[in-house]
């Protein structure tokens, strides 16, 4: 049988731009049509599929890791030391290096300052049960230069308060108007799912 | 035994000829009964009722087991046969399920928090799931009563391979419904299988064939609280640097249907990553996706030290 070498060669140049080789693990870039990398949606000879060599490419499913927790997508450092996937997941995971350092992060938190002594903590909470109405979380987080969670974190209002606010909420909530109502308990439901896979 | 009840002669009182073919069918239906006890205990009879038959070989039930234990299991203590039923095996089928189920769910995830380990464990083997495997066995429940039965001229040995748990009676104590009478039967099976099995292995087949071949997706059963502390009290135990959430893409910012995917990050690694319509509920989902990421965690098939991983993150 006689092989044409100029085939093989236009073969191999359309490749190139389908596999990436230069990793551990060849990387198919783009779709494997022989027309165009980008797209052929609006190929009028239809869709070609590339002769790629028989062999192990990495070509993951176009979409978002979330709700995954297969080999491909689960964090380095969440696999134990006697983990064998150790060595691949680097190559699986180049590009989030990149990623971090470009991406803008959503809230700057400063770093943690924990500058509060235990002495702090018990005039907080001394404070807080004396008078809940003056000392709000508000009032007190200002004072100890901290945040409203880490005052409700560390102390608790007296429970006459607590039932008096809750007497309060409850009585706006029965003002509300039915489809207020109703609007609510569907973003209650709606923030629950947030929270599932 | 309301119906036999009603056949008691002495309600009948006057129509003494009435009374005297009464008696007569009375001990005859009375012997009818009996049989169904005698075959049923009687282990050294050999017993070969079709539907036992078929459920023993459609099982590929171990040659040992006995038809005669194979009824045993079908027989529930609200039929009313005296000292002879299910309810010992039942007992003893749970622990073997429990056990088999839990052991190779703690093998597949040594990560799971015991909430959800037990709820998973639950969703292998309640009794909702078990009865439909009892019915995919083609296990048949006995709807009809004895005096029915016996009016019929049924052969005694069909009903030895139904599922018996109906009785003539709306006595509270035995208010048991078919779902309940079929997982009850299932269990025992199990129970029985292991009694004539030499070592658990057989066993162990036989319910990873029947009950651990069934698909269940653990991500489903979790529902976090606070998944964004959880990850930071994750993170600290672990020694890894701490989560921060970054914006990886969005659209439609000033829309009605803003989209944002963020990502959650320690240091350079990407943990987790969060759809949303808001940057707040991206945020919320990015740090669900990471613990799922965590708890999740399969160990690869023949990897050593498979141990049980530390536990739960408590915040």
């Amino acid at each position: 049988m006689v092989r044409l070498f100029s085939t093989s060669a236009r073969a191999a140049k359309d490749l190139s731009k389908i596999i990436d080789k230069s990793g551990k693990l060849p990387k198919i870039v783009g779709p494997a049509t022989i027309y165009n990398p980008k797209s052929s949606a609006s190929n009028y000879k239809g869709y070609l599929k590339a002769k790629i060599p028989a062999g192990l490419y990495y070509d993951p499913a176009p979409s978002s890791i979330h709700g995954s927790t297969n080999s491909e997508t689960i964090p380095k450092s969440f696999l134990p030391a006697t983990d064998p996937r150790h060595d691949i997941i680097d190559d699986l995971t180049q590009g989030n290096a990149e990623i971090s350092r470009v991406a803008p992060v959503l809230h700057e938190k400063g770093e943690k300052t924990y500058h509060l002594k235990p002495e702090d903590i018990a005039e907080i909470r001394r404070l807080r049960l004396e008078d809940p109405v003056k000392n709000s979380r508000k009032a007190l987080a200002k004072k100890f230069n901290c945040s409203p969670l880490f005052i409700s974190i560390v102390s608790e209002p007296p429970k006459e308060r607590k039932t008096e606010m809750n007497q309060v909420l409850e009585t706006i909530k029965s003002q509300w108007h039915p489809k207020r109502a109703l609007a609510r308990a569907e973003r209650k439901k709606r923030k629950e799912l947030w929270y599932r896979a | 035994m309301s119906v036999l009840k009603l056949l008691n002669p002495v309600r009948v009182r006057g129509f003494a000829s009435c009374a005297r073919l009464y008696q007569s069918e009375l001990s005859s239906l009375k012997e009818y009964k009996n049989t169904i006890s005698t075959l049923l205990k009687n282990p050294a009879h050999e017993l070969t009722s079709p539907n036992l038959v078929a459920l023993h070989s459609r099982l590929r039930l171990p040659q040992g087991l006995s038809y005669s234990l194979l009824s045993r299991c079908l027989t529930c203590r609200s039929s009313g046969e005296v000292n002879y039923d299910n309810v010992s095996l039942n007992i003893f089928g749970k622990s073997l399920l429990t056990l088999a189920v839990t052991s190779e769910l703690m093998k597949k995830y040594p990560r799971l928090p015991g909430v959800v380990l037990n709820a998973a464990v639950d969703a292998y083997i309640n009794d909702h799931v078990l009865s439909n495997v009892g019915r995919s066995w083609g296990i048949e429940p006995e709807t009809q009563s004895v005096v029915d039965r016996y009016a019929k001229k049924e052969n005694v040995t069909i009903t030895l391979g139904k599922l018996r748990y109906f009785q003539n009676s709306v006595d509270e104590l035995h208010n048991f419904t078919e779902n309940n009478a079929m997982a009850v039967a299932v269990r025992s099976i199990f129970a029985a299988v292991y009694s004539v099995d030499k070592d658990f292995n057989q066993t162990h087949k036989f319910i990873a064939d029947h009950i651990l071949s069934r698909k269940l997706d653990v991500k489903d059963l979790f529902a976090f609280e606070q998944p964004t502390r959880e990850l930071a009290a994750l993170c600290r135990r672990q020694g890894l640097e701490r989560p921060v959430s970054k914006l990886l893409a969005e659209n439609g910012r000033l829309s009605k249907s803003p989209l944002f995917i963020v990502g959650v990050f320690s240091g350079e690694e990407k943990l987790g990553e969060g759809y949303g319509s808001s940057l707040k509920e991206a945020k919320a989902r990015a740090a669900t996706d990471a613990l799922l990421k965590w708890y999740c965690y399969e160990p690869v098939h023949g990897q050593q030290n498979v141990v049980i991983d530390q536990g739960e993150v408590l915040v």
